[in-house]
């Protein structure tokens, strides 16, 4: 008899959290965000497989008019697959960052969890009290603790938003101005950064001289001039 | 009363698979029939804590070398000392260990220059470790940590969890911190108190699926010392870590166990 109870690998959420209003119907955003996020599944897939020890669990959240959950259960990477969005109605942010807390609460989150990933992505800005639920989110140790990355898809979104959802020195919203980008940055948030978050803790970086949760890992460099005029966002 | 201590360190599965040397360390002493020492000690890891194996060495022998010398009264016993003292020690050694190895182009080809700045300001991070330890006298246990790893006692029949502060993820408070010394939690404990204690490094309690499972290592380890199969442990004990690691957190996994046997 092996000594102890039962074991597991460490949980890894994974949790994207979309705009869906009526301006990602424009120049195609909403299809070309489905699209990035398909051809990526195959790359998340990879990245969870060199390391058995994390299990990684993904789900989306969508906001427009009101927020809920695109897919609501938080599904192993193997049998996850991607549902198309469709696009409608404002953008209530705050909504969704309610929804995010509720599943961020410990439980249903175990505390040996590894750092969820939560990429939010918004062509705009938001029409509810966004701030307010954003504070709230805070209050959640996972909400801290968790690696967030902004993307803005195209030049109107609204950086500072996502720059106060990222809420950390250093790291800044990514602006994907067309298509091509716009695969690239979740190609990186779904794959590097992925991989960053799931190493175990003995293979983490320091900062000063403290450990710290997940150093982000470089930036693509992202090809600007090979895209036309009429595909920029 | 007679007591059992053993302890053992095994590579995560996660290391072995990707080549990467075991950065924990631990290490038991028994100085007489009640008194006794266990120290367990976590290396941070890679990219700039690229000794941190060595630097969990170098702690946990130290503090074991450190019990021992208070259990011999060759020095005076002091318990509140302990964290400045040690950290000064462990300081002092790893300075040594750097001017007798300086840091050769193998080790810093493989860092980025915020890594090498790093350095440059503490050089010590590269042997950045945690540290947990028990001391044992004939009627007290003194135990000391820094970081996150975990001390479970048996007490009566009830598993208790010593936790000052959970911190979630991956932070970790370092003996690499030039503040380190004011950074260590302590408990002392009566022995009549205590069936049982283990230290172990994260990566064993990150295994269990929830906290009463890795509650029941202590329990099973008790149990089986008690149906006089010490033997059995030990020859087992190692497997059991691997499978461990190989089926739960993926990391480098090290225990100290210390169990009354009636």
């Amino acid at each position: 008899m092996r000594p102890g109870g039962e074991l597991a690998t460490r949980p890894l959420h994974f949790i994207w959290v979309a705009d869906c209003s009526i301006s990602m119907k424009t120049n195609g955003k909403i299809e070309a965000l489905n699209n990035a996020i398909k051809q990526t599944l195959p790359m998340m897939r990879e990245v969870a497989n060199e390391n058995p020890n994390a299990e990684v669990l993904v789900r989306a959240l969508k906001f427009s008019s009101g927020a809920s959950w695109h897919i609501e259960d938080a599904t192993p990477i193997d049998k996850f697959n991607w549902i198309d969005l469709d696009a409608s109605g404002v953008t209530d942010m705050g909504e969704a960052f309610k929804l995010l807390k509720d599943a961020l609460k410990i439980p249903p989150m175990t505390e040996r969890a590894l750092p969820p990933v939560i990429i939010l992505l918004s062509d705009g800005q938001p029409t509810d009290k966004y701030r307010e639920a954003l504070k709230d989110l805070f209050k959640e140790p996972w909400a801290v603790k968790a690696v967030r990355i902004g993307i803005g898809i195209g030049k109107a979104a609204n950086k500072k938003v996502l720059k106060e959802f990222i809420n950390q020195e250093g790291i800044e919203p990514l602006q994907a101005d067309n298509a091509y980008q716009l695969i690239e940055y979740i190609k990186w948030a779904s794959t590097a950064v992925l991989k960053a978050a799931s190493s175990p803790a003995s293979q983490i970086e320091v900062i000063d001289a403290f450990p710290v949760n997940v150093v982000l890992p470089a930036l693509p460099d992202v090809i600007t001039d090979v895209i036309s005029v009429e595909d920029v966002w | 009363m007679k007591y059992s201590v053993f302890s053992k360190s095994v590579r995560g599965y996660s290391h072995e698979l990707k080549n990467i040397v075991n950065q924990d360390y631990v290490i038991h002493k028994k100085f007489n029939e009640n008194s006794f020492g266990i120290v367990a000690a976590d290396g941070h890891g890679t990219g700039v804590c690229f000794r941190s194996d060595i630097g969990a060495k170098i702690i946990s022998k130290l503090t074991i070398d450190f019990f021992e010398n208070w259990n011999n009264q060759k020095i005076s016993f002091e318990a509140e000392k302990f964290p400045k003292i040690i950290h000064a020690l462990w300081m002092h050694s790893c300075m040594n260990h750097l001017s007798n190895n300086v840091f050769n182009y193998k080790e810093l080809d493989k860092l980025d220059n915020k890594q090498k700045n790093k350095l440059r300001k503490n050089a010590l991070i590269a042997y950045g470790t945690t540290l947990t330890a028990v001391y044992k006298t004939p009627d007290k246990y003194y135990i000391w940590k820094i970081g996150d790893g975990d001390v479970l006692l048996l007490k009566d029949k009830i598993v208790v969890h010593w936790e000052e502060n959970t911190v979630l993820g991956e932070e970790t408070n370092s003996l690499a911190s030039t503040d380190a010394s004011c950074c260590f939690e302590s408990l002392e404990i009566e022995d009549i108190d205590v069936n049982a204690i283990m230290i172990s490094t994260d990566g064993y309690s990150k295994s269990f699926k929830t906290k009463n499972d890795f509650n029941k290592t202590i329990e099973d380890y008790y149990y089986l010392i008690n149906s006089n199969k010490e033997d059995y442990i030990i020859s087992n004990l190692h497997n059991w870590l691997y499978e461990t690691s190989k089926f739960g957190s993926g990391d480098d996994i090290s225990i100290g166990v210390a169990i009354k046997s009636k």
